[in-house]
C-alpha cells in the first residue's frame, strides 16, 4: 500500500478499479465530472479491461450500467445530484427488481449551491427509492466506501448509492492506494422475466422483499464500526453531536482548534437508518446537535426529537453550505454553555472583514471568456430581436444573462420546451412574439431531441439557436456524441447534430459562425420570416465556433494591442452591449482599450463598433 | 516552524490561468513526499479564464479540507488585486507571499490592520522574473521559489524541486525549475 495525493473524485475512481468494477458510465456535471476521467486514467496506466462511457444523459448512463450489471458484472453510474432527477425513473424501479451483480450509483451533491440549480440532498432520493446510501466525509473514506458498497450491493442484490458532496469531490488528500483488483466474470444474462420484466402483481412481491432486505441492511449498518461509530464517548453527559459527511470532518477540526473533545457519533450510512446505534447515543446525552448536509435526513428519521437541536428548531441554517465558518459560529456559543473556551474569533469578529467594509474588493462575477462565441451569438440575438423572449439552458451560455439575452434557465433541455409553451400561449391569443431559445450542443443531445420533436409535432413557430462549441465546456471539456470521441479517447460513431435536426423534419436549418455578427443577424431575421410563413415552421440556427479554451485559441495571440478602431470616441457601446472582459475604458484617454493579457483577437468588437459601421471585417 | 505543532494552513489565491492548482499540487506533493498528511480543496467549475481561483491546503493533522477564515498561517497571492479579498483568511502573526509590482499599494487602514495583526508581507515581482524567462505563465513557480527561500514552510528548495520533477511534464520541467530558482534567488 502506498500513499498518493488524490482529488476526492480521483479517489472514488481509484476505488472503482481497486474493487474490480467492469463498466462505468457517466454524464458530466459539477462536482462529479472528474470521476470517470480518473477511471480512464487508471485503466490506461494499469492496462485494465474496463468499459467507460460518457453517456448521452443520466437516464441513459444509469440504464446502460444497469444492463451491464444484468450480466453479473460490477458496474457504476456517476452523475451530479440533479442528474439523478433525470435518472429517477430507473432508480426507483431498479430498487424493486434489485441487481444480480454489484451496482453503484454515485451521485454528487452540491451544498451551496456552487454550480447547480438546487441544493437537493441525494440521501432523500435514497430514502424515496428505498436504496442504501453511503455518505463519505473525506476522499479516503469515499474510496474505502466504494469497496463496502459493492460488497453490500452483491450480498443483498440491491443498487447502492454513494453520495459524496462537493467538499469530498473537490477535496484532495494523501490517500492509501492499493493494487487494482481483477474480478473475472464472464457475462451471463440469466433470464428471469418475473424479476427483470415484473408485472404489477410481482412488483408487490418485490416491494415486500425489498423491505425485508432493508431491515437486514439496517442491522448490518448498526453493527458496522467502520461506517457508524462514536468518538470521545465517556459515559453519560450533557452534550453530544451526530454528524455525517464532510460536516463530521469540519466538526473534528473545529474541536481540535478549540482544544475540546465533545462526543460525536459519525453516521456514514444514513439510510436504511441505523436506529439502535443512534438511540443508544441519544440515551447518553441531555442535548444532541445533528449536523448534516444538505437537508435533514438523519434528523427526520430520529423518532424522539425532544432533545435534538438541528434544522427543525432553527439551530442549523436550512439552506446553504455548512462551511467551517458557519459551523464554528454556531457551535462556539453552544459549547460555551458546557465549558470554558479561550478567546475565539467568529466570522463577524474577523478584523479584516471589518477593515474591508470600506474597501470592498471588486466582485468578479462569472462571465463568458474573452473571445467566447456565445457572447457573439447573444449579441446578434439581442440585436435582431430586442423585444424577444429568450429561454435558455444549462451550460456556460447561462452566463448570457449578463447580456440580458437569457430569460429562463430551468433544467437540462428546458429551453426548447419552455419556448414551445410560450409559443402556444401567445399563439392561442393570436399574438406574434419572437421567441429565441438557446441550447448548447451537449445539452441538445442530452434532452433537446425529444423536445424538438414535440415542437415540430405541435407546429410551434419559434427559433432555436444551437450554440455549438464542439465540446461540453462548463464541466471541463468532455466530448459529445457529435465529435465521435469516446470517454477514453478512442473513436466511436458520430451522431451528427445537423442530421438529427434535419431528421426531425426541420425545414429551416442554417449554419453560421457567430463571429460573423451581421450574417448571424441576417439569418435570425430570415428565421423569424420563416416562422410566420403559412407553410413555415420551426427554425433552427446552428451557431458553430469551437470553445476558445478547448481550441486553446488564447495561445495563438500576436500580443500587439488590438485596436477596435482608430476613431474611438469613448461611447463604450462595446462594453455595455457586448461586455468582453478584455475591453476596458481608459478615463484619461476617453477611449476603450484592450487588455492584451485577456484579448484573443477574435475581432468581434470591431464589427459592433459604431465607428466601423459599413466596414466589412469578414470579406 | 514548529508553530502549530508543525501543522500549516495555507490559502493560495489568484485568477484563472495563473496555475494556482498546479502550485497547490507542488506544495502538497512536496509535503507528502516528506511524510506529512495533506488535505485541501480546489475550486472547480464556473472558474473561467480571469475569474477568482482559490485553493485550501492543510499540512499535518487535519480532517476538514477547508481553511476557516482566521486560521490560515500563510496566504499566497499570485494576483495582487486578489489580496484584500483573501485577507480574512489570515490568523494573527500570519505571513503573506505576494506577487506584485512596485506600484502596488494598499489603503492605509488595511495596512494598519495588517501591522496590528503582526502579519508579514513578503513581496516579489514574479511577473517581471517570469517575463525575463520569456514565459509570463510561469510566475507561480517564481513565487514558490521565493517562498522556499524564506523558510516559512518546512520544505527545502531541493525537496520542492523533487516534487516539481515528480509531477511536471518533461516538456516544461527545465523551465519550471529555472523559474523556481529565479524566485529562490530573489529577495
Amino acid at each position: 500500500m502506498t500513499k498518493e495525493l488524490l482529488l476526492g473524485n480521483a479517489a472514488i475512481g481509484r476505488g472503482l478499479i481497486e474493487n474490480g468494477c467492469h463498466v462505468v458510465t457517466s454524464y458530466p456535471g459539477t462536482p462529479s465530472s472528474e470521476i470517470l476521467p480518473a477511471v480512464v486514467k487508471f485503466k490506461k496506466q494499469l492496462d485494465l479491461n474496463i468499459y467507460t462511457e460518457w453517456s448521452i444523459n443520466e437516464k441513459v448512463a444509469f440504464e446502460v450500467a444497469l444492463g451491464a450489471c444484468y450480466t453479473g458484472k460490477r458496474s457504476a453510474v456517476i452523475m451530479k445530484q440533479v442528474g439523478l432527477n433525470v435518472a429517477a425513473d430507473p432508480l426507483m424501479s431498479s430498487a424493486y427488481t434489485g441487481v444480480p451483480g454489484g451496482f453503484l450509483v454515485i451521485s454528487a451533491d452540491d451544498p451551496g449551491p456552487h454550480s447547480s440549480q438546487t441544493e437537493q440532498d441525494t440521501r432523500f432520493f435514497a430514502m424515496f427509492a428505498k436504496v442504501p446510501v453511503f455518505d463519505p466525509s473525506s476522499p479516503q473514506e469515499a474510496k474505502d466506501m466504494v469497496g463496502e458498497a459493492f460488497e453490500l450491493s452483491e450480498k443483498y442484490e440491491t443498487p447502492v448509492i454513494i453520495r459524496p458532496a462537493i467538499r469530498v469531490c473537490h477535496a484532495f488528500q494523501t490517500v492509501d492506494v492499493k493494487e487494482p483488483r481483477i474480478i473475472e466474470r464472464a457475462p451471463k444474462f440469466k433470464k428471469n422475466p418475473q424479476r427483470w420484466a415484473a408485472t404489477p402483481r410481482y412488483r408487490l412481491i418485490l416491494h415486500k422483499e425489498l423491505n425485508a432486505k432493508l431491515k437486514k441492511i439496517a442491522e448490518e449498518f448498526e453493527n458496522s464500526e467502520n461506517l457508524n461509530y462514536a468518538i470521545n464517548m465517556n459515559g453519560k453527559g450533557k452534550l453530544g453531536i451526530i454528524a455525517g459527511g464532510v460536516c463530521y470532518s469540519h466538526v473534528c477540526d473545529i474541536m481540535a482548534l478549540l482544544g475540546k473533545k465533545f462526543p460525536v457519533l459519525k453516521i456514514g450510512t444514513p439510510y436504511p437508518f441505523p436506529e439502535k446505534i443512534i438511540d443508544d447515543f441519544l440515551g447518553h446525552y441531555e442535548t444532541v446537535i445533528v449536523i448534516e448536509e444538505t437537508d435533514s435526513v438523519i434528523e427526520y428519521q430520529i423518532r424522539d426529537k425532544s432533545n435534538i437541536k438541528g434544522r427543525q428548531d432553527g439551530t442549523i441554517p436550512d439552506a446553504g453550505e455548512l462551511s467551517p465558518e458557519v459551523l464554528y459560529d454556531l457551535l462556539v456559543p453552544i459549547f460555551k454553555n458546557y465549558t470554558t473556551i479561550k478567546t475565539t474569533t467568529t466570522s463577524k469578529e474577523n478584523i479584516f472583514a471589518k477593515a474591508l467594509e470600506d474597501h470592498k474588493p471588486p466582485v468578479r462575477k462569472p462571465i463568458l471568456c474573452p473571445g467566447c462565441s456565445h457572447r457573439s451569438s447573444f449579441y446578434a440575438i439581442k440585436k435582431a430581436f430586442p423585444k424577444g423572449i429568450y429561454p435558455s439552458d444549462i451550460g456556460c451560455y447561462t452566463l448570457g444573462i449578463e447580456q440580458r439575452a437569457v430569460d429562463t434557465v430551468l433544467d437540462m433541455g428546458a429551453s426548447i420546451n419552455i419556448a414551445t409553451g410560450l409559443y402556444h400561449s401567445y399563439n392561442q391569443d393570436k399574438i406574434e412574439q419572437p421567441i429565441i431559445s438557446t441550447i448548447g450542443d451537449s445539452t441538445f443531445l442530452h434532452s433537446g431531441l425529444p423536445s424538438l420533436a414535440d415542437a415540430v409535432y405541435t407546429d410551434a413557430r419559434y427559433i432555436i439557436v444551437v450554440l455549438d462549441n464542439s465540446i461540453t465546456a462548463m464541466t471541463g471539456m468532455q466530448p459529445t456524441a457529435d465529435s465521435a470521441v469516446l470517454a477514453d479517447g478512442t473513436k466511436g460513431k458520430r451522431v451528427s447534430i445537423e442530421e438529427s435536426i434535419l431528421g426531425l423534419g426541420i425545414k429551416f436549418y442554417r449554419q453560421v459562425d457567430p463571429y460573423n455578427i451581421n450574417e448571424m443577424i441576417k439569418l435570425l431575421k430570415e428565421a423569424w420570416e420563416f416562422n410566420r410563413r403559412e407553410d413555415g415552421g420551426m427554425a433552427v440556427i446552428h451557431a458553430m465556433h469551437p470553445c476558445v479554451i478547448f481550441s486553446k485559441a488564447y495561445t495563438k495571440r500576436s500580443g500587439v494591442e488590438f485596436k477596435i478602431t482608430e476613431e474611438c470616441e469613448g461611447c463604450r457601446r462595446c462594453i455595455t452591449t457586448f461586455g468582453c472582459p478584455a475591453l476596458y475604458y481608459s478615463k484619461e484617454e476617453n477611449k476603450v482599450r484592450t487588455d492584451m493579457m485577456l484579448c484573443i483577437e477574435c475581432g468581434v468588437c470591431r464589427q459592433i463598433c459604431p465607428q466601423n459601421e459599413g466596414k466589412d471585417f469578414n470579406g | 516552524m514548529a508553530k502549530n505543532g508543525g501543522n500549516h494552513q495555507i490559502i493560495m489565491a489568484g485568477v484563472g490561468g495563473q496555475g494556482i492548482l498546479f502550485s497547490t499540487k507542488i506544495v502538497s506533493t512536496a509535503a507528502m513526499m516528506k511524510g506529512y498528511d495533506v488535505i485541501g480543496s480546489e475550486t472547480h467549475g464556473m472558474s473561467q479564464r480571469g475569474g477568482s481561483v482559490i485553493s485550501h491546503l492543510k499540512i499535518g493533522d487535519f480532517k476538514s479540507p477547508l481553511v476557516r477564515n482566521g486560521d490560515a498561517d500563510i496566504l499566497f497571492t499570485f494576483e495582487q488585486s486578489e489580496l484584500t479579498r483573501n485577507l480574512p483568511f489570515l490568523e494573527k502573526g500570519g505571513q503573506i507571499l505576494l506577487n506584485a509590482n512596485d506600484k502596488f499599494s494598499l489603503p492605509d487602514s488595511i495596512k494598519e490592520t495588517i501591522t496590528s495583526q503582526a502579519i508579514t508581507i513578503h513581496t516579489i515581482d514574479a511577473n517581471k522574473e517570469a517575463l525575463k524567462l520569456k514565459s509570463p505563465l510561469i510566475a507561480n513557480l517564481v513565487v514558490l521559489g521565493f517562498c522556499s527561500s524564506l523558510n516559512i514552510i518546512p520544505i527545502t528548495g531541493d525537496e520542492f524541486k523533487d516534487a516539481i520533477r515528480a509531477i511536471c511534464p518533461e516538456k516544461f520541467l527545465d523551465l519550471n525549475i529555472r523559474a523556481f530558482e529565479a524566485g529562490y534567488g530573489t529577495e
